[in-house]
């Protein structure tokens, strides 16, 4: 049964927001070799330790969300969005942090286990942003380019739900943008925690929807300015 | 039974109306709205507001000696539509007047209409085009819709709404008004395709729309797939040249009969203002098509044929009911 | 005369009984048609709504006449698996009366055709549905349903909604409605009532004849309290449910609606509709979860038996009576056509049949 966190049933609703092509971003993250590639160096651990099992769920839910990110990274296009991806790596080894090494997950960014799965690769235009904490706001720099470019909606999407998802949800509550999850393009380590992280995050200025339905609301953006959603 | 043109002085085949402006006002007054967004209009060009008999009647019998047969008045009972004054003007000038059931933009919407549901607002209607106005026995004879902003919504919304009811019901035409001001907020440049859309999926069938006020701020496109799917267009504020220039909407109607859309095109002057429409205060009257855009649609090689058409064969079929 | 509509005729409303107003017994998201929206990871995630096993669903039936239940509306519409031979079958195998429902469910779940066919048409369709009966036994739907997935009543849906509210006014049968739990942190008020009344208003239906559901997935009081002022009904049809809410916070707000004097303004159901909830082998409790643990436990917490009375037995029983002329009484109990006869008939694979 879904766990109780009645924390919204006493908060205001969640307001509509407006979308424009000039004010939203997508943003995709980790969907790095490491962590999205079922040949890469996370399930290579659990391999060797015997314990992939507990990891088959995560890794089909990874390339289900593949063909959506694919969609909306054409949608993004299509209305000239900009495209954020993130890599939990560090850009100069000064940046190791203190949670890589706990982790034991210390990729510098050009390591082929921080490389971007090329069924999604980024393109020129886009910004890879390296960061060594959960949040992709841990980086300062992704907060600096979205300000620069007047973003202010991030459709959100990548891997893991529970954790950079997340943090990277909250951490843009913080700052002041608003999160839309897209909940078929994230995939969770278990499907249960999945599915209970996206249904407890509606408050706030978060809105959590489908691919379906972001491509349903991209139609109007091209009839119009703006779409409410 | 065939279809008929029904007019403030009775019925009258489609093929008699003559020469027919479809969009004109001859008694209206603006300063009766109900609901005023904002002081009462006043620009330069003063308010919407016909109101002297014995001028309207000059200036109409004016227009029926250059040839004008028949006007459709769409004064709403929102700001100032007065039936029984349209039928004298008509007895005195000569002119044929067909007047309008249904609704004019927020502002005219009276206030009944927000507690009256949708199905009693359709059963008034479809009276007035049936039976008559408010007891009078002078029956409308075409419907409007109009819309304020930049989306159909709320009143404007539900106000349209009971109109199709009403249209399915009796088949007369639905003529819609775009507001000038907020042109610039629609992608298409008028309302024709939201009001598609909404009259559609109430079962109305394309061929009873038509599209006012598309010369405000045109598309070719959007005006040539309006009448692919069977509207009416309809250039209805000729003259008002701050808006586009009249050789800009004659080359707008070339394409349109180049592109096979001839029977779809309808024209009119939206005279609504003593302003435009006495000379005395420097204004044309009705005659501005005759007078004026005539000679600009032939200098661009329209055809007496194609004019004729579009002034005295197209009305007749749009509003036949 | 006054009449319910079952899916085995219609009965006098003083013979309907003890009655949930918002459960499934056959449905299958899996053959929704518009189901772009879907979130497309859903399937694997097993939470798809699929009740596909007759049997065990007669079974249940039989468990809840068993223990004292009377009669069920079943709130399935078209496009999504209702199957109305199979609740003829389970009506007259368990000799609970059941009500079958007309309309639509949220977009996903909308028939292709209401894309494309204008609203009279649409409007048209549904009053068939409880004036003809559909498919060659002529079975009746009793209720009309409008279910809202977004945030907003707009496009399709709303298409949907002033179908269901022109039907409404031409048959008398009441509407009842869904407001989707995911998103019903992004509705002030909890749900759609609200939403759905200034469209309703506007269409000229009487409030009477509107039940709001799921109003215990994130209730207000003072909103529901406003709800039932105007006339409407309000159902808490996720008892249960507790991660929505505590079934002791339904008992406070049942409390309080009595005492605010809207007793006769409350209808229950459970709404099963997933199998681990239903199948008591994977931890469910069928369709007796109301008599056998909310019912006792309303008791012990302040709620009376006349209150319960009135929730289980006489509301239902005015929420769904319609008026029909004297003498025109559909078909009554168990005289369907003579291919149906009782006994005769095999469990019917959901899918066949219907719509």
């Amino acid at each position: 049964m879904a766990r109780r966190v009645p924390f919204t049933l006493a908060t205001r609703s969640v307001p509509r927001i407006a979308i424009r092509a000039e004010n939203t971003a997508l943003l995709i993250l980790d969907m790095q070799r490491y962590f999205a590639d079922p040949e890469g160096g996370y399930n290579k651990i659990a391999r060797d330790r015997g314990i992939e099992r507990e990891y088959t769920e995560f890794y089909e839910h990874a390339s289900l969300i593949v063909p959506n990110i694919q969609n909306l990274i054409a949608l993004a296009r299509q209305h000239s969005m900009p495209v954020f991806y993130t890599q939990f790596a560090y850009f100069d080894p000064s940046e190791v942090s203190l949670l890589q090494k706990s982790l034991g997950i210390v990729l510098a960014c050009d390591d082929p286990e921080a490389e971007i799965l090329p069924a999604i690769e980024p393109d020129e235009d886009d910004l890879v942003v390296a960061r060594t904490g959960f949040s992709a706001f841990s980086n300062p720099v992704l907060e600096e380019e979205l300000r620069a470019r007047g973003i202010e909606n991030l459709i959100i999407t990548g891997v893991m739900t529970e954790f950079s998802v997340r943090a990277t949800v909250f951490s843009a509550l913080d700052l002041g943008f608003r999160p839309i999850i897209v909940s078929d393009g994230c995939a969770g380590i278990t499907r249960e925690t999945h599915g209970g992280v996206t249904s407890e995050m509606t408050f706030g200025m978060t809105k959590v929807r489908t691919t379906g339905e972001l491509l349903r609301y991209a139609k109007e953006l091209e009839f119009d300015d703006v779409v409410l959603i | 039974m065939s279809k008929m043109v029904h007019t403030v002085t009775g019925p009258c085949k489609p093929d008699e109306l003559g020469w027919c402006q479809t969009h004109e006002h001859v008694v209206c007054d603006y300063r009766l709205a109900p609901r005023n967004l904002d002081r009462v209009h006043r620009g330069d060009t003063g308010y919407m507001y016909l109101g002297d008999l014995d001028k309207q009647v000059r200036e109409l019998a004016k227009y029926h000696e250059k040839g004008g047969g028949t006007v459709v008045e769409v004064t709403s009972s929102g700001w100032g539509r007065d039936v029984k004054k349209l039928k004298e003007i008509s007895v005195r000038s000569g002119v044929k007047i067909v007047a309008m059931s249904g609704f004019y933009m927020e502002p005219c919407i009276p206030l009944y209409v927000d507690e009256t549901p949708t199905r009693k607002l359709a059963d008034e209607l479809v009276q007035e085009l049936t039976v008559g106005v408010e007891g009078t026995g002078i029956r409308a004879g075409i419907l409007k819709s109009a819309i304020l902003r930049s989306r159909i919504e709320d009143i404007e919304e539900k106000a349209l709404r009971a109109v199709c009811m009403a249209q399915r019901e009796t088949g007369a035409a639905i003529t819609t008004h775009t507001t000038g001001s907020r042109r610039y907020e629609i992608p298409s440049g008028s309302h024709g395709p939201q009001h598609l859309r909404i009259i559609l999926e109430e079962g109305v069938r394309p061929d009873r729309l038509i599209v006012g006020h598309i010369d405000e701020r045109p598309d070719i496109r959007v005006l040539c797939e309006l009448a692919g799917k069977g509207c009416y267009v309809q250039f209805d504020v000729l003259g008002k040249l701050h808006y586009l220039k009249d050789e800009t909407r004659a080359s707008l109607i070339k394409t349109m009969i180049k592109e096979g859309h001839l029977k779809k095109i309808l024209i009119g002057t939206d005279r609504c203002r003593e302003t435009e429409t006495y000379p005395e205060l420097g204004g044309h009257g009705y005659t501005y098509v005759n007078d004026v855009f005539v000679p600009i649609m032939k200098a661009d090689g329209i055809s007496d044929s194609e004019i004729r058409t579009i002034m005295c064969e197209n009305p007749g079929e749009a509003l036949a009911f | 005369m006054r009449v319910i509509r079952t899916v085995l005729g219609d009965i006098k409303p003083e013979g309907l009984g003890f009655c949930h107003t918002h459960e499934h017994m056959t449905c299958d998201q899996r053959v929704a048609q518009i189901r772009e929206m879907f979130d497309t990871t859903r399937k694997w995630n097993s939470s798809a709504m699929i009740l596909d096993e007759p049997d065990r669903t007669l079974e249940e039936i039989k468990q809840f006449k068993a223990r004292g239940g009377s009669a069920m509306v079943e709130v399935t519409t078209s496009a999504w698996g209702r199957n109305l031979d199979a609740l003829a079958y389970f009506s007259r195998e368990s000799g609970v009366h059941i009500v079958a429902t007309g309309g639509f469910y949220t977009e996903p779940h909308m028939p292709r055709e209401a894309e494309t066919m204008p609203i009279p048409d649409l409007a048209d369709w549904i009053v068939s549905e409880v004036f003809d009966g559909v498919g060659p036994r002529k079975i009746k739907v009793g209720l009309i349903k409008s279910g809202i997935y977004h945030g907003r009543i707009a496009g399709l849906e709303l298409k949907g909604l002033r179908a269901v509210a022109r039907a409404q006014l031409r048959t008398g049968v009441a509407i009842t409605t869904h407001t989707s739990g995911a998103r019903r942190h992004e509705v002030r008020g909890g749900n759609m009532g609200a939403q759905h009344l200034r469209t309703l208003f506007e269409e000229g239906v009487d409030p009477h004849r509107f039940i709001v559901g799921h109003t215990d997935e994130r209730p207000d009081i003072e909103f529901l309290s406003w709800l039932c002022g105007l006339g409407c009904y309000v159902q808490f049809d996720v008892i249960g449910k507790l991660h929505w809410l505590l079934n002791g916070t339904r008992f406070e707000l049942l409390k309080e609606l009595v005492k605010r004097g809207f007793r006769g303004n409350v209808l229950l159901g459970t709404d099963r509709c997933h199998k681990p909830e239903f199948y008591r082998d994977l931890g469910g409790a069928g369709y007796t979860l109301i008599l056998d643990e909310f019912v006792p436990m309303a008791l012990e917490n302040g709620l009376t038996q006349e209150d319960l009375d009135a929730f289980l037995v006489r509301n239902p029983a005015n929420a769904l009576a319609i008026e029909v002329p004297d003498r025109s009484m559909a078909g009554g109990p168990g005289s369907t056509t003579p291919a149906v006869g009782a006994g005769s008939i095999t469990s019917p694979k959901v899918g066949d049949g219907n719509v």
